[in-house]
């Protein structure tokens, strides 16, 4: 059974991963995005995600159910508000019956996640403050 | 007819609200909603050239809406999660 939110507090990696199990699957692949301090020569400081809620969770429910459809258990988290550099940002995990699913949908979830789902980030920057995506 | 409709992130910045009243006529569209924004907000054209339009939080792109379809409206800026 699929799992999706948007958290405003930090994310808990184990208790995230701990939903992913069952006995059906025997491989279960996870992605955590984190704050990175270095992106070329831009230094970030920290970070800010805001959301459209209500659509984003929408969003991710379709994509984990159109996953689990094909037979696993999805996992999609994301953070709103500020964080700091190496605090965790995203957490997606798919649990399959075997590796090669699994590695396969948790690469399509977060790049679709990434693409789709209305959250964005604003950085905070040693030279600046930017908005995330493509400008 | 007057519609709210909901801004997010560099857009809601750039006009300081998060949500703004728009005058729309039937039938509603996603360009419609753009060129109403942009008629009120001019200095928004840059950023909402590349902003998608949500109508009832799905993304629409030629269909369109009589206006009691419609119960909510939303601009989304490039979206930059993960």
């Amino acid at each position: 059974m699929h799992y999706v939110a948007i958290a405003a507090q930090p994310l808990d990696v184990q208790a995230l991963y701990e939903k992913l199990k069952a006995p059906q699957f025997g491989g279960i692949v996870t992605f955590v995005g984190t704050v990175r301090q270095w992106t070329d020569d831009v230094e970030t400081q920290s970070l800010e995600y805001s959301a459209y809620t209500e659509m984003a969770i929408k969003e991710m429910t379709k994509l984990a159910v159109a996953i689990e459809a094909k037979g696993a258990n999805v996992v999609i988290v994301h953070r709103v508000g500020h964080l700091a550099l190496t605090e965790e940002a995203v957490f997606v995990g798919v649990a399959a019956a075997h590796r090669g699913e699994a590695f396969k949908w948790c690469e399509y979830l977060i790049d679709t996640v990434k693409k789709q789902v209305p959250i964005w980030k604003k950085e905070f920057d040693t030279d600046k403050v930017r908005w995330g995506g493509p400008q | 007819m007057m519609f709210n409709v909901k801004l997010f992130a560099i857009l809601a910045e750039q006009i300081g609200q998060t949500e703004v009243q728009l005058s729309l006529t039937a039938p509603i569209t996603a360009a419609a909603v753009k060129a109403a924004l942009q008629e009120q907000f001019p200095q928004t054209a840059a950023v909402l050239a590349d902003c998608l339009v949500a109508i009832n939080q799905t993304f629409v792109s030629e269909e369109r809406f009589a206006p009691d379809e419609v119960t909510e409206i939303a601009l989304i800026p490039p979206v930059s999660g993960g």
